[in-house]
């Protein structure tokens, strides 16, 4: 009896909860228009606006120096992050430690990238494949964003203390995520960002607790630290560049503005020479999807799978002899009609 | 709950026997999505006629609750405090993991491969294994293990404050991670594509003037799994 009651209780209890939350709590609806990619409708003065505004945000990047303690917020794990940044002359340098998890340390000088494992005494050095957004420059990546992405300025907020316009990147069509990001006011700096799904809502969010712009902190000093490799093994991972039609694989069908960037090949534990894993990687400007393909072990059945955390999507499926892994920061559908599309020449 | 936000995999369709302790997996899935929000009215209704009929989904709705409180509170972390809500949710739950007996292979402390993994295994029955890449979305796995992958992921968030038993778990060459989508393990070989992607594939017109973003956002899953 007693228990009869308890359960009613709660159960009212439970229905309570929900009809609260559905009242107070509805959800933030960005309304983000659904398939139709109306790329006609994009007019001039909008490329512009968006153009400026990345501009804006890349310049910002390249000439500011700052300290920081950044966190991210994905799939209900937080991590968080402290970075510092100095720009001296065109020299870029940033040392990102993480504060949470496995301790990590990175270090990115221009092009040359440095990560420090403690844990496993090992120190990875990585040369960065792509000099920049696109071969052909951020002017034709914006024509294409806009294309796909209409920017929308949203009002003012203050985060960590700097004052910011928070700006709304809503994708064209369905095939994408939208973005809500937050600059400096001053100089466009990005402040905070979040990735938000076809119904707005947050998958995502990266922004700074506390950051203290304009830090004098002094190139040479994390140069050397990042120079100081004593102790650690190092790990040169050897990418070979390639094309996905060099491999005998295509796009039968392709998926509306994602362009590809790069093909390589990635020597892995176990792979003879020639079968080595192959990444194939897409763009829309802002969102990147990289097609994995390997041989499939005979031996072994594969199970078709998915995958989602955050804002990242995997899934993989069977090709004959070959194993299809598409991972990127779109939804799930969009990752579908490439893994679907992979047509094998050979 | 739409298909591209939720994808069962063919293997987690198994019903899984239903006790006391256990609602369907559909009725888990419900009350996962309310949770999250997500539910829709007819789907509320189906639920709620559900739990009338199920002991064992009360238990699981408040244990859900409790993770998602935890969860969704990044604002104390972030601001470097552990409020004491959080602390008392981990003593709950730990004390809960103890009652249960997921406790003691977690706090194991010789590495064992795949620890996490075996745990689960045992509520789903033998499963088929591709042996390379044994990554799969076990969307359908019992509440129990999903509380334990929960807690795997709050110990590394919460820090000092987390219970040592749940500190001290080995790192696995696999491990169960918990998504809104359910539980899934990921191994080495999906841990290296996902940072392979992260590495070359960032080519984001957000992410490139500010390298950190991508650092730090793609440091993610390496921080959760490596929760210790």
């Amino acid at each position: 009896m007693t228990l009869t009651t308890l359960r009613a209780t709660s159960l009212a209890l439970l229905a309570c909860f929900f009809m609260l939350r559905a009242v107070a709590q509805q959800p933030v609806q960005v309304s983000l228009p659904v398939p139709a990619a109306s790329a006609a409708a994009t007019t001039t003065a909008e490329t512009q606006s968006l153009y400026g505004w990345l501009r804006q945000m890349h310049a910002a990047a390249k000439n500011r120096s700052y300290v920081g303690t950044f966190v991210v917020s994905s799939g209900g794990v937080v991590s968080r992050t402290k970075i510092w940044h100095v720009c001296e002359g065109n020299q870029q340098i940033e040392r990102i430690e993480s504060l949470s998890g496995a301790p990590r340390s990175t270090f990115r000088h221009n092009d040359q990238l440095v990560t420090f494992l403690p844990a496993d005494k090992v120190v990875r050095s990585e040369q960065r494949q792509s000099p920049g957004l696109f071969p052909d420059g951020l002017e034709s990546a914006d024509s294409r964003i806009a294309d796909f992405y209409k920017l929308k300025r949203g009002g003012t907020e203050r985060v960590a203390g700097v004052e910011t316009d928070v700006s709304l990147l809503l994708p064209r069509d369905a095939l994408r995520f939208g973005y809500r990001v937050w600059t400096e006011r001053k100089n466009g700096l990005v402040v905070k960002l979040q990735t938000l799904d076809t119904d707005g809502r947050v998958l995502v969010q990266a922004a700074f607790s506390e950051l203290q712009l304009n830090a004098p902190i002094k190139m040479d000093k994390l140069l050397l630290m990042m120079n100081q490799l004593e102790g650690y093994r190092l790990e040169k991972p050897v990418l070979l560049k390639t094309t996905a039609d060099a491999q005998g694989w295509a796009l039968s069908a392709p998926v509306a503005g994602f362009k590809s960037v790069s093909c390589y090949k990635r020597p892995a534990s176990g792979a003879a020479p020639g079968e080595e894993p192959l990444q194939w990687i897409f763009s829309d400007g802002l969102a990147s999807v990289s097609i994995f393909v390997d041989l499939l072990d005979p031996k072994s059945e594969l199970q078709e799978a998915s995958f989602s955390m955050g804002a990242t999507q995997a899934l993989t499926r069977q090709f004959d002899a070959y194993r299809i892994t598409v991972i990127g920061e779109v939804p799930m559908a969009t990752l579908q009609l490439f893994a679907n599309g992979m047509a094998h020449k050979k | 709950m739409s298909q591209s936000k939720f994808s069962v995999h063919p293997e987690s369709a198994d019903p899984l026997p239903t006790n006391r302790m256990t609602p369907s997996p559909s009725t888990r899935e419900s009350l996962s999505a309310l949770v999250d929000d997500e539910l829709g009215d007819e789907e509320l209704a189906a639920l709620l006629e559900a739990c009338q009929q199920d002991e064992a989904a009360l238990d699981c709705w408040n244990r859900y609750q409790l993770i998602g409180e935890a969860l969704r509170a990044p604002t104390a972390v972030a601001a470097g405090g552990v409020l004491g809500a959080e602390r008392a949710f981990v003593n709950r739950l730990s004390q809960r993991l103890a009652q249960e007996g997921v406790a003691a292979p977690l706090a194991s402390a010789t590495p064992v491969r795949q620890p996490v993994v075996a745990e689960v295994l045992q509520h789903r029955g033998p499963v088929a294994n591709d042996g390379v890449f044994r990554w799969k979305l076990v969307a359908g796995v019992a509440c129990l293990a999903a509380v334990s992958a929960m807690a795997w992921n709050v110990s590394g968030l919460l820090g000092a404050a987390s219970e040592p038993q749940l500190a001290q778990a080995p790192l696995a060459a696999s491990v169960m991670v918990a998504s809104p989508q359910g539980v899934v393990v990921r191994d080495a070989r999906f841990e290296e594509l996902l940072a392979a992607h992260r590495q070359l594939g960032a080519t984001s017109a957000l992410q490139e003037p500010s390298g950190f973003l991508r650092n730090a956002v793609f440091d993610m899953p390496q921080a959760a799994v490596a929760g210790r």
